[in-house]
């Protein structure tokens, strides 16, 4: 009996070592219909109105155009573009959301995780983020509905409604760092 | 030691009121404030602070004394961070002015802090920004690592 259990209990562990990390996975964001990754400029104005906003991003030069909209906040709707598809959209609120409030809104199944600059990386005024415990940027992720509320001190800087992950798990400018001259 | 607003010449930076010389722009096209969301939704971080600036008018003055390290097109006319000046302080601060219309000062050359280094424009990426939206782009580097230039403008730095 002894004997048994403790195969039984040795086979359990061996089992739980095998699995790898669970990461939630990313499903495309749909707002008022428009499929992130999915959807087209066209499809955007039908759905959204006239842009208030048309031209390219600041640094990036990244084709975008911005709208009001009211859903599930008023504020500014920015949405990206890449070949005329919609890549991704931030919803900036007009009046202040605190972390509370928005997670009423939202619900509670969100991950929290932090992010950083990966400065090293930095091009025409903006660099890219990569997932890090520490770091200064702080993401509610709502990974099944491809949302996250973007945090700044305890308020709402952004709603996000994307495709694909934020950036990589690992800073890329410590990679390039350690790899001998 | 402490910087001074490259619009305005002198110590002290707002954010608001937006859009004004010497404030913050108005933020189409992405928010002008040190780590706003750019890229995909937010994939990316904005490095500086948008300084509002009348296009072809407005000077830039250097926030800080230092050696000139860069000074020209950083980029191209109408990508990256187009026309750019670099100051290096010789003591752990590096400050990048960018957009500019025309560069006043070469590569080498000392200034002190206040003086014109720039004309305020729209080259690089903002080259097609809206009327109202022209600025310098200004960054911050304290022994290499990238600061918010409002947090820096109105802190009294010791980089010893």
């Amino acid at each position: 009996m002894n004997a048994f259990l403790l195969i039984a209990v040795f086979a359990d562990i061996s089992v739980c070592q095998a699995q790898p990390r669970v990461e939630a996975s990313w499903t495309p964001a749909v707002y008022r219909g428009l499929t992130i990754g999915g959807s087209t400029t066209a499809d955007a104005i039908r759905v959204l109105g006239k842009p208030r906003f048309s031209g390219r991003e600041q640094d990036t030069g990244l084709p975008i155009m911005s709208f009001v909209v009211s859903e599930p906040v008023r504020g500014d709707l920015t949405v990206y573009l890449e070949d005329g598809v919609i890549d991704g959209m931030t919803l900036t609120p007009k009046d202040l959301l605190a972390r509370k409030e928005a997670i009423k809104l939202l619900g509670s199944d969100y991950i929290q995780v932090r992010y950083a600059s990966d400065g090293c990386l930095t091009e025409a005024g903006s660099a890219p983020i990569y997932e890090s415990p520490d770091g200064p940027i702080e993401h509610l992720e709502y990974r099944a509905r491809g949302q996250a509320l973007i945090l700044h001190d305890g308020f709402v800087e952004a709603i996000a409604f994307v495709h694909k992950p934020f950036g990589p798990i690992r800073s890329r400018c410590s990679t390039m760092k350690s790899k001998p001259r | 030691m402490q910087g001074v607003n490259p619009i305005t010449g002198k110590p002290f930076f707002a954010r608001d009121p937006k859009g004004q010389s010497g404030h913050e722009r108005p933020g189409a096209g992405g928010k002008g404030n040190f780590g706003a969301c750019r890229g995909q939704a937010c994939s990316r971080t904005h490095q500086g602070e948008d300084i509002s600036g009348q296009a072809y008018f407005s000077p830039v003055h250097a926030s800080t004394g230092g050696t000139v390290t860069f000074s020209g097109l950083n980029g191209s006319k109408t990508d990256g961070y187009g026309e750019t000046v670099k100051i290096d302080n010789g003591d752990g601060v590096v400050t990048v002015y960018s957009h500019n219309a025309a560069n006043g000062v070469s590569e080498g050359e000392h200034v002190t802090q206040g003086e014109v280094i720039a004309i305020v424009g729209q080259t690089g990426n903002a080259h097609d920004a809206p009327e109202g939206e022209a600025h310098v782009h200004f960054e911050v580097q304290v022994n290499g690592t990238r600061v918010d230039p409002a947090v820096w403008l109105n802190s009294t730095v010791d980089t010893h």
